[in-house]
Parts: structure tokens; C-alpha cells; sequence
């Protein structure tokens, strides 16, 4: 690469940087982003629903025997061979594993009901998979012991109890969480970092809604992962606001001012951390097997959230309910300021602010 | 000289990196013995979805004098099989299946009957006042809160330890009173055979008694434990299957996870290297530690099994390490331009950046100890892979990074172009701070 075109680029960055950005001023088209995922979220939940996981309505489990040993490229065939016949009697989500020993290998078959058909409609829908998996594989009973056994229902493995206990978990971690905040930054800080922590909470699961990913224990596993981590990106430029509140310089500045100063000062690094963090995960979600496409999908939505949050959410926020005056800590700091200052009067060359 | 001790330092610390990163990825024989070191990297744990494991099925039949419909009862049982099954496999998971059968499966397992065992073979426990099979039960495997070995050294004999619950305890209170009255024996029935029947010598308050005699070694008395607390469960299980499963995210899933990685992981040392310059070489290092250390813990610690979303926890994990590192070296960058030296920035830049730091990753530690105390099953394993990642990730970004900068500042500390940093104006407003702090 050219050195003048790199220089260029970081020339036209620092111009950028000069701009003003305006993000408070501007709170109202900001916030308008996220408030039109989510409703449009709410309005196609209201028209189709949510897409739940096997995970979460439970279903029915097949299983075919094969009553012998099979190679892998057998066992690759009939997957697909099964894959089929259950797609093509209409059934969208399901999973195959495979199963057994050397003896008698195995593939499980587990999916979920079709939607709006009855126990009729479905134990019809079974029995004519169980035919056609039959007919496919062992047509003319040349594996002996080839049997599809009964169909058994599985219940929700995902139960209401779990959800229940991952929701009370989350709960008490977000209100430690600001507590912590409140005390190493004050409340306005902890309000504004949560805030942004249930934005990046309620986008994840409103683009799930309106990309009709399924929702099963592995969507619950990405949105406690972004709990813990997206938090963090708001905490570095708090740091920032917490660290010039101190100095003298910005003691006349208004809030939103301060906040831009402390956005553009860490600015590179947002951009630098959200960049290494979303690719190695993209890359993941590239490269990895689609059930851990499912998984990674959501965290990545997670975490474009959570950098947005934190450039263009938490920081208005925090602008609107923070009050200096209610500042105990920056309060006693500017009052040993004054202090300070009343006994250094006698060397007045310390004072020259430049 | 301090110079050439820097160097030697480095050079030393390559040689652990790669040293370190042999021995986690690859396993060998020990030369001269019969021994095979098993690398790091595989002597980690792998839940269900990852590795595969073993899963089984039981049939569960109402007792016949049992209160309460067959499905309340399901629902004790499997609240009571998950409490006694993740004691020892945390991310094993209990469900109902259908409506009279309760699924069991367990990651990582080659031999069922490891699990199966633990259960036990499940018998109804009895307590009669009368030694005969149909006389009526006073107290039956419902009333106990839980059965565990225990030696009594007075006597030097092994036995079992039983806690009633509440009920129990009132119903165990009354009946031994009643015994104890006329000395008579208990007769404990499990799986409907008179199991022992100890002589009553006196009224037992306090929901709990001890079960001994006849009880050779620690291993019977365990093995009748189980049994005891196998026939506490509501419902009568009996096996109906037992399997060896394979991975249920796919067979190329953990590979290819391994891979994207591995990939993610250089792109990351590039982009480090050619941003940061010197600073990024110090950080890739500091990054390869962060790799080997939390391979080994997650390989040594017990409690720990790999899934799917522990994947996760380990790359946010890295991910933070890595912006650990950039907090520090734009705060490093910052102060440079104010037209300090380098010395000094890297000084006050990492006294600033380590309070943004820690507070990040502490709200993380916070979270993933609530969910490491409350969660079930996968929550809680991912819980446990996010905290360990976040502590190694903290070490090896505020002290192996620091360490590693003061050893390269011994090397060369006025080139500021080696380090990616730009020289600002030297007699600058920040620079007269130093100089009062100093």
C-alpha cells in the first residue's frame, strides 16, 4: 500500500473527527432506529407469531434401525435419503442424529409439529414418513433387521422452569451490574449502561421475530452471552466521561459536549474492538455447521447492537438524567480544587491556563 | 546489559509460546516410557452437542399407594434425577418424554453404565413395623430427604446417613417411639425384600438416623446409599434404553469451529501487527499465553465442560483480551502525542486504561457469577468457560502485556515509529503535568 494513500486515510479520519456529530441533538432520529425494529417486531408477531425451536413446544421422535453396522458414506446417503421424505411431507424443523453401536446403528429423527394441524392430521403425517422411509431405504428387506420403530412424543426439553430460572438469573445479574456501575461511576451512568443493555436485549430478539429464526435453548445461550459482553463497549466511553469530568478544562462544557469529547476519544477503539470481535465471529458463522449458524446469528445481531447502544444510545441518555450537582464524588473533587487553589494563591504562575 | 537480559527474556518466552502451543494441540508418546501425553487442547471435556455422549429412557410406573397424578409425580422425579445427576455431570439433561417416560441424556460419557449406576437399579424403600411383604409402610422412599454414606468411628462401621424430610422426620419420630417402646426391630424393605432390620433402642428426634451393620467396606455402603435414595423417587423407573449418541450439532462441528478459530485468531495478530506495529507483536504474544493458559485450565478444572456456546465465551473472552490491549495502546498513542516520551506514556497509559479495564470485565465476572450460581445445565457450563476466559483474559492483557512492554522498552525506547506511535509537541500542557507529578 502506498504510504500517502494510508496518511490520506488517517488525515480524512482526524477531519472526521473534528466534525461535529451531534448525536444528542440528533437523540430523536437515533432512538427512532430501534424503535422501528421494534415495532415492526411486535407487528409481525402480532400477524404470525414467533418461530419456537423443538426445544421449546417438544415433538416427535422416529427412529430407524438399521440392525447392522454402517459405513459413513451409508450413513451419509440415508441421511439424506430421510431428509428428504421428511421435507417432503411438509415438515420445516427437524434434526437428525445418528445413533447405536457397531451392532445396530442407528438415526433419530426428531421434529416438530406442522403448524395448525391437529393429532390426527399429524399422526397421519408420521405414519406415511415411517412408509416412505421404509420404502426407500429397505425396499426389497435386504437389511434384515431394518425396522422404523413407533414414534414417540418428546416433551419441551426447554421448559417454562428453565426460562424461568434463566430469566431471574439475568435479572439479578443486571441489577448487580448497576449497582456496581452506580458505585464505581454514579446512577446516571448505571440507568444509561442498562438502558443500553435491554436495547441490545430487545433488537436481538425483535430481529429474530422478523428474520423468523427459530427460537430454541441456544437463542436463550447468545442473548445471555450478550448480557455479559455488550455492556462493556458503554463502560470504556463512561470511563472516558468519568476521567474528564474530573479536569478542569470541561468544568464549563455541557453534557452532551463532554459526551461527544469522550465518544471521539474513543472513538478508534470502538471501531477497532467491534471490527476484530464481529469478525471472528462472522467467521464462525461462516465456516461452521448451520446449527452453529443458529447459535451465532443472534450474537452477531447482539453485538452491532450493542455498538450502536453505546455510540448513539447510552450516552444521550445518560446526557438527559446526569446532574453534576448530584455528583457527590465530582462535588468533593471541585470542592478540594478550591481548597487547593485558596492555598496556592501566593504562587500565581501555576494558574496561567493555556 | 539490560538490553541483552530483554532480549534473552523474549527469546525465552517465544520458546514457551511455541513450546506451550505444541503442547496443547498435540498429543504424543513419552519417549522411554509407556506413558502418551495427552495435549491440553484434548484432555478438554466436550458436552453433547460437541462430542456426543450417552442418553437412556425410563419407563416410570405410578407406586401403587401413591398420592398425586402420575405426571406430578414425573416432575418430582426428574427435579429429583437432576439435582442427584449434576452433582457429578453438570451438563447432563433430564426431560419428560411422552407421557410416562423421562429421557436422560449426558455428554462426553463412553460407558452408560457410569450414569446408570449413580441412578441405581430404582427400588421402592419401605419402613415396616412388621416383617411380612404386605403389611402397611409407615414410612416410604418419599418421606426421605436424601441418603449418603457416612463412618461411624466410634464403632468403626460403615453405614448410611438418612435425612427425613419435615413429614418424615414427624412420621420417623413417632413410629420409633412406638418401637423403641417394646424394643422391637425396623424392617426396612427395599424393592419389596426385607433389607435390614435394625433394633429400635430408642425414640429418634431430629430428622435423621444412621443405618449400619452388616456393611463391610465404604463401597457397600455407598452402594446401599444409592439404593436408598434411588427408591425415593415418586414414581417406579425401570430402564427401557440405554445409547451411545453422537454429536448433535454434527460430526464436523467442533473441527470446523477449530478452524474458524484458528483462522480468527491470525487475522486478529495481523491486524494487531500492522496497526500497533512493535505493541502489536507484544500483544499477539500476550494473546498466544492467553490461548495456552486458558486451554490448560479449561482441561485441568473439573467443573468445566465445552459446549457450543462455551465456544462463544472463549472467543468473547479473546475478544476482550484483545480489546484490553487496545484500550491501553490508544490510551499509549494519546499520550505520545501529547508530547510525552515513551516511557512515561506507556506508564500513565496503562494506569488510565487499567480502571476502564477492570470495570468492563468486572460487570462481565458479575454476570457470569450469577449465572455460574443460579443457571442450570448449559447456562451454567457456558457461565463457567465465560468466567474463566475473562480472568486469564484480565492477566494476560494487564500483567503478561505490561511485562512484556517493559522488557521491549529495555530494547529500544525512543523509536517511536517501532512502536506505531506518533511524536506530538514536546513542551505541551501534559508534558508540565509530568513533570509537577514527578
Amino acid at each position: 500500500m502506498p504510504k500517502s494513500n494510508k496518511t490520506s486515510l488517517s488525515q480524512k479520519y482526524n477531519a472526521f473527527l473534528q466534525k461535529d456529530f451531534n448525536i444528542v441533538k440528533n437523540w430523536k432520529y437515533y432512538f427512532a432506529v430501534p424503535v422501528v425494529i421494534i415495532l415492526a417486531a411486535i407487528i409481525v408477531f402480532a400477524c404470525i407469531g414467533f418461530n419456537l425451536g423443538i426445544d421449546f413446544t417438544g415433538g416427535t421422535i422416529v427412529k430407524v434401525n438399521f440392525g447392522t453396522d454402517i459405513t459413513s458414506s451409508q450413513y451419509t446417503h440415508y441421511k439424506a435419503t430421510i431428509e428428504d421424505v421428511v421435507k417432503d411431507n411438509g415438515i420445516v424443523n427437524y434434526s437428525l442424529q445418528r445413533e447405536g453401536d457397531t451392532s445396530n446403528a442407528s438415526i433419530s429423527i426428531k421434529f416438530q409439529d406442522i403448524k395448525n394441524y391437529n393429532e390426527e392430521q399429524m399422526a397421519e403425517v408420521i405414519t406415511s414418513i415411517k412408509e416412505e422411509i421404509t420404502k426407500k431405504i429397505n425396499p426389497s428387506n435386504e437389511l434384515s433387521n431394518f425396522e422404523v420403530e413407533d414414534s414417540q412424543r418428546i416433551g419441551a426439553s426447554a421448559s417454562s422452569a428453565l426460562l424461568k430460572n434463566a430469566l431471574l438469573a439475568v435479572s439479578i445479574a443486571t441489577v448487580l451490574m448497576l449497582i456496581y456501575i452506580a458505585i464505581r461511576f454514579e446512577f446516571a451512568s448505571g440507568i444509561s449502561a442498562i438502558i443500553a443493555l435491554l436495547h441490545d436485549v430487545l433488537i436481538m430478539c425483535a430481529m429474530v421475530i422478523i428474520c423468523r429464526i427459530q427460537i430454541n435453548s441456544s437463542f436463550i445461550a447468545a442473548l445471555i452471552t450478550i448480557i455479559g459482553y455488550s455492556i462493556n463497549n458503554t463502560i470504556v466511553i463512561f470511563d472516558r466521561i468519568r476521567e474528564n469530568l474530573r479536569k478542569e478544562e470541561y468544568r464549563k462544557s455541557t453534557n452532551a459536549a463532554l459526551f461527544e469529547t469522550s465518544l471521539k476519544e474513543t472513538l478508534t477503539r470502538t471501531i477497532f474492538t467491534s471490527i476484530t470481535t464481529i469478525l471472528s465471529i462472522l467467521l464462525l458463522a461462516v465456516i461452521g455447521v448451520s446449527s452453529i449458524r443458529e447459535f451465532l446469528i443472534p450474537i452477531l445481531i447482539g453485538l452491532v447492537a450493542g455498538t450502536y447502544s453505546s455510540i448513539f444510545v447510552s450516552g444521550s441518555i445518560w446526557t438527559f438524567i446526569y446532574k453534576r450537582s448530584k455528583d457527590k464524588k465530582l462535588q468533593k473533587k471541585i470542592e478540594e480544587e478550591k481548597n487547593a487553589n485558596k492555598n496556592k494563591v501566593g504562587n500565581p504562575e501555576e494558574k496561567i491556563v493555556v | 546489559m539490560k538490553k541483552k537480559k530483554a532480549i534473552r527474556n523474549f527469546v525465552l518466552m517465544c520458546i514457551v509460546a511455541v513450546l506451550g502451543l505444541v503442547l496443547t494441540i498435540f498429543s504424543f508418546d513419552i519417549p522411554f516410557t509407556t506413558y502418551t501425553f495427552k495435549g491440553f487442547a484434548n484432555g478438554i471435556q466436550l458436552g453433547l452437542d460437541l462430542k456426543g455422549g450417552m442418553m437412556a429412557v425410563y419407563d416410570c410406573e405410578q407406586a401403587s399407594d401413591s398420592e398425586g397424578t402420575l405426571e406430578e409425580q414425573i416432575d418430582a422425579t426428574i427435579a429429583r434425577l437432576t439435582n442427584l445427576i449434576t452433582e457429578d455431570y453438570p451438563e447432563a439433561t433430564i426431560v419428560k418424554q411422552g407421557d410416562n417416560q423421562i429421557r436422560i441424556e449426558v455428554p462426553d460419557v463412553d460407558d452408560p453404565e457410569e450414569v446408570l449406576s449413580l441412578i441405581g437399579e430404582p427400588a421402592q424403600l419401605e419402613f415396616k413395623k412388621e416383617e411380612s411383604d404386605t403389611a402397611e409402610a409407615v414410612l416410604t422412599g418419599r418421606d426421605i430427604k436424601s441418603a449418603e454414606y457416612n463412618y461411624d468411628s466410634e464403632n468403626a462401621e460403615h453405614g448410611v446417613s438418612i435425612t427425613f424430610t419435615t413429614e418424615g422426620a414427624t412420621k420417623f419420630h413417632t413410629l420409633t417411639s412406638e418401637l423403641s417402646a417394646n424394643q422391637s426391630p425396623l424392617y426396612i424393605y427395599l424393592g419389596g425384600e426385607l433389607f435390614s432390620s435394625p433394633t429400635v433402642k430408642e425414640t429418634i428426634a431430629g430428622g435423621t438416623t444412621f443405618i449400619s451393620g452388616g456393611m463391610a467396606s465404604q463401597a457397600e455402603a455407598e452402594a446401599y446409599a444409592t439404593k436408598i435414595l434411588s427408591g425415593t423417587y415418586s414414581v417406579q423407573l425401570s430402564l427401557s434404553e440405554k445409547n451411545i449418541v453422537t454429536a448433535t450439532l454434527g460430526e464436523n462441528a467442533l473441527l470446523l469451529s477449530i478452524i474458524a478459530g484458528l483462522i480468527g485468531l491470525v487475522l486478529i495478530f495481523v491486524f494487531m501487527y500492522v496497526i500497533y506495529k512493535r505493541l502489536g507483536l507484544i500483544a499477539n504474544l500476550a494473546l498466544t499465553f492467553y490461548t495456552i493458559i486458558l486451554m490448560i485450565l479449561l482441561s485441568v478444572l473439573p467443573f468445566i465442560q465445552l459446549t457450543l456456546p462455551g465456544i462463544a465465551g472463549i472467543i468473547l473472552g479473546l475478544g476482550m483480551a484483545v480489546d484490553g490491549n487496545i484500550v491501553i495502546f490508544e490510551r499509549i498513542k494519546d499520550e505520545t502525542k501529547s508530547g510525552k516520551k515513551i516511557p512515561a506514556s506507556v506508564k500513565s497509559g496503562f494506569k488510565r486504561a487499567s480502571v476502564a479495564i477492570i470495570d468492563s470485565n468486572i460487570t462481565t465476572i458479575i454476570a457470569s457469577l450469577v449465572l455460574a450460581w443460579l443457571g442450570t445445565g448449559a447456562i451454567r457450563g457456558f457461565a463457567y468457560t465465560l468466567l474463566v476466559s475473562i480472568v486469564v483474559s484480565m492477566f494476560t492483557t494487564l500483567i503478561l502485556s505490561r511485562i512484556f512492554i517493559n522488557w521491549s522498552l529495555n530494547i529500544n525506547s525512543v523509536s517511536y515509529k517501532k512502536y506505531g506511535l506518533v511524536k506530538g509537541d514536546a513542551l505541551n500542557k501534559t508534558d508540565k503535568e509530568e513533570v509537577q507529578n514527578a
